[in-house]
């Protein structure tokens, strides 16, 4: 179970391990004029709060292309919701924020999101689904890849189940 | 290609989840994987509600929410744009998804957690292709059902009674569907239940066994009348279970043994259910299964659909022609004298039962028409009987609605074959048919 710190939530061990995959990410946003948008996210990469009290930062690869409502939405100002889904387990998470910051890869970063992206498609195809199609939808090569970064001010479980919706933690 | 719903069906199959996004008042998005996606028509869906969740709570005040689809072929993703219009709780379209919703939650081990409390209807307000998206592989050509349906409607077409429309169905689907494992059912609108009068792919036919209102897939595809499709084997709707646990909670156990067990693969990994109608008239059941799961898509949905209605016109047409025409005997054959070993047969009068030499026939309406065309052969020597005849004898106590008296001809006929040598039934003609004898009848009713 995670806590808060300063507004911000405590991203546990657990939580962050789960985070780094493999899990099939979709993002979501809002226009001002409410409606929702959403697309696939690729990849992400989690930095721990530090000691100096600064809060745990979470970072998604979205496509331009691919994503354009949803990073138009954000640009926007609007808020920013994402479900992490491990597709062997069906254990589901959703990340809250208010805001985000969008910026360029970093070096590495592509070659973090490709490895994010082949694992998760592994797991598609440990579960029956063709290597062909796994990759298609899980690993396709990302060429407009920006940086979504974001601190979570809240997570749900949203595993099938009796416990669905219940918060993990929340902002304060 | 226009963008339309029906296009996309395949994305509705749940082989990839789809996922919705909605949002509060607040502008707070919400992201939610979907159990079911239903494909109404070509500007509407209906998404399952399960759970009053946050995407609940969000449509309730914002109605407007954004759907990624995900193509299980090609991974070509899409958005809807929809509009939350009402929820509705009963009727066709909610049995239908609860049917497939159990289907989904047995497959995932969650029978207990998934329960349908109603479905959720949008409006379809745009279809968007995703740039950018990948198509991997191209589709494969998917099977075009449109020459197998059209070559079944002219097979079915020279059919010259019900007896060879059953028959012809079954080969049709085995034939040019590769539907291996079917059954046909017709409606007892007096006994409020379906029996079986035709099967094919199971190693006991189960003619004769029968299915009340509303148990299994195939029950309850007859009292919603639409037709259920379940890609999961779903533990709730295997119907031979569920009829047998109803059937044990209704009568005494001893009422097991003139059951007759329904056929159905051990198993099962897709079904469908489609109900034969004719307007108001439900006049029976279509069943196919498969041990594959996810075996039966939209497209055969649809192909079946239009198959069964042909078919209700077909059994209908072959009904009023069986009723006017009685043809001449095509040849006439001097009764033979009963020799041989004894046949007994019993009837109880209670349920109209037959056991002969201490097997159970039939019971009900064939029940009655055995004893009635035994009892003539007995007392008068006939062997020659119509159709006509048996409708306006008042002992048989034939319904006043619409009785299928040719589909429980049909019945007793199988069953004959199946259980009795020593008695036959064979068509002579169209309103005609025999009995034969092959031994020294004595015959015993019970009143009681």
């Amino acid at each position: 179970m995670s806590s808060t710190i300063h507004g911000s939530l405590l991203l546990t061990s657990d939580l962050v391990d789960f985070l780094l995959g493999p899990n099939s990410i979709k993002a979501g946003s809002c226009s001002s004029a409410l409606v929702p948008s959403i697309s696939h996210a690729y990849g992400c990469k989690v930095s721990r709060a530090s000691s100096e009290g600064r809060a745990g930062e979470v970072c998604v690869f979205l496509s331009e292309s691919r994503s354009a409502a949803v990073l138009r939405d954000l640009r926007d100002g609007g808020a920013f919701s994402v479900v992490f889904s491990r597709p062997t387990t069906h254990r589901t998470v959703q990340l809250k924020a208010n805001a985000v910051r969008i910026e360029p890869l970093q070096s590495g970063d592509k070659a973090l999101l490709d490895r994010y992206c082949l694992r998760t498609a592994g797991e598609l195809i440990s579960l029956g689904y063709t290597p062909a199609f796994s990759k298609a939808l899980m690993a396709p090569d990302i060429t407009d890849a920006v940086c979504v970064c974001f601190v979570p001010t809240a997570a749900f479980d949203q595993t099938p189940g009796a416990g669905a919706g219940q918060p993990l933690g929340g902002s304060s | 290609m226009k963008l339309t719903l029906s296009t996309l069906r395949r994305c509705f199959e749940g082989a990839v989840p789809a996922i919705i996004a909605t949002c509060d008042n607040s502008a707070v998005p919400n992201v939610a994987y979907l159990s079911q996606v239903h494909y109404m028509d070509e500007e509407h869906i209906a998404l399952s509600f399960q759970f009053f969740n946050t995407t609940r709570r969000n449509i309730l005040v914002n109605p407007a929410a954004t759907i990624l689809l995900m193509d299980p072929v090609t991974a070509e993703q899409y958005h809807l744009h929809i509009t939350y219009v009402k929820t509705v709780s009963e009727g066709p379209l909610f049995e239908s998804m609860k049917a497939r919703l159990a289907g989904i939650a047995s497959h995932s081990g969650m029978s207990e957690v998934f329960r349908l409390k109603g479905s959720d209807i949008y409006r379809v307000q745009r279809i968007e292709l995703i740039a950018g998206a990948p198509s991997p592989q191209a589709s494969p050509p998917a099977p075009n059902l449109l020459p197998a349906l059209r070559r079944s409607m002219t097979r079915l077409a020279v059919c010259q009674d019900l007896s060879e429309l059953l028959a012809g169905t079954l080969d049709c689907l085995a034939d040019e569907f590769d539907m291996q494992h079917a059954m046909l059912l017709m409606w007892d609108a007096a006994g409020e239940k379906l029996y079986t009068v035709a099967s094919r792919g199971y190693h006991h036919s189960g003619v004769g066994s029968e299915i009340s209102l509303g148990e299994g897939i195939i029950g309850v595809a007859a009292r919603e009348r639409v037709p259920i499709r379940i890609g999961h084997c779903a533990t709730e709707y295997l119907y031979g279970r569920a009829v047998r646990d109803s059937y044990l909670q209704r009568h005494a156990l001893i009422d097991m043994e003139i059951s007759i067990p329904v056929p159905g693969l051990a198993r099962s990994g897709s079904q469908m259910a489609v109900p034969i109608a004719q307007g108001e008239r439900l006049i029976g059941v279509l069943y196919v299964e498969s041990p594959q799961e996810m075996r039966f898509s939209w497209d055969d949905e649809d192909a079946l659909v239009a198959l069964t209605d042909y078919l209700a016109l077909a059994i209908t047409s072959a009904e009023r022609c069986t009723e006017l025409a009685v043809e001449p005997v095509e040849q006439a054959v001097a009764p033979t004298k009963d020799v041989g070993k004894a046949v007994n047969v019993c009837f109880y009068r209670a349920d109209q039962s037959v056991f002969i030499n201490n097997d159970y026939l039939i019971k009900g309406v064939a029940g009655a028409i055995l004893w009635k065309l035994l009892c003539d052969h007995s007392e008068r020597g006939r062997d020659e009987f119509t159709n006509r005849e048996l409708r306006h004898d008042t002992s048989l106590r034939l319904p006043d609605v619409v009785d299928n008296l040719e589909a429980r001809l049909i019945l007793l006929q199988r069953r004959l074959v199946e259980r009795c040598d020593a008695l036959v039934i064979e068509k002579t003609g169209r309103g005609r048919f025999r009995l034969r004898v092959a031994g020294t009848l004595q015959l015993r009713e019970v009143v009681a």
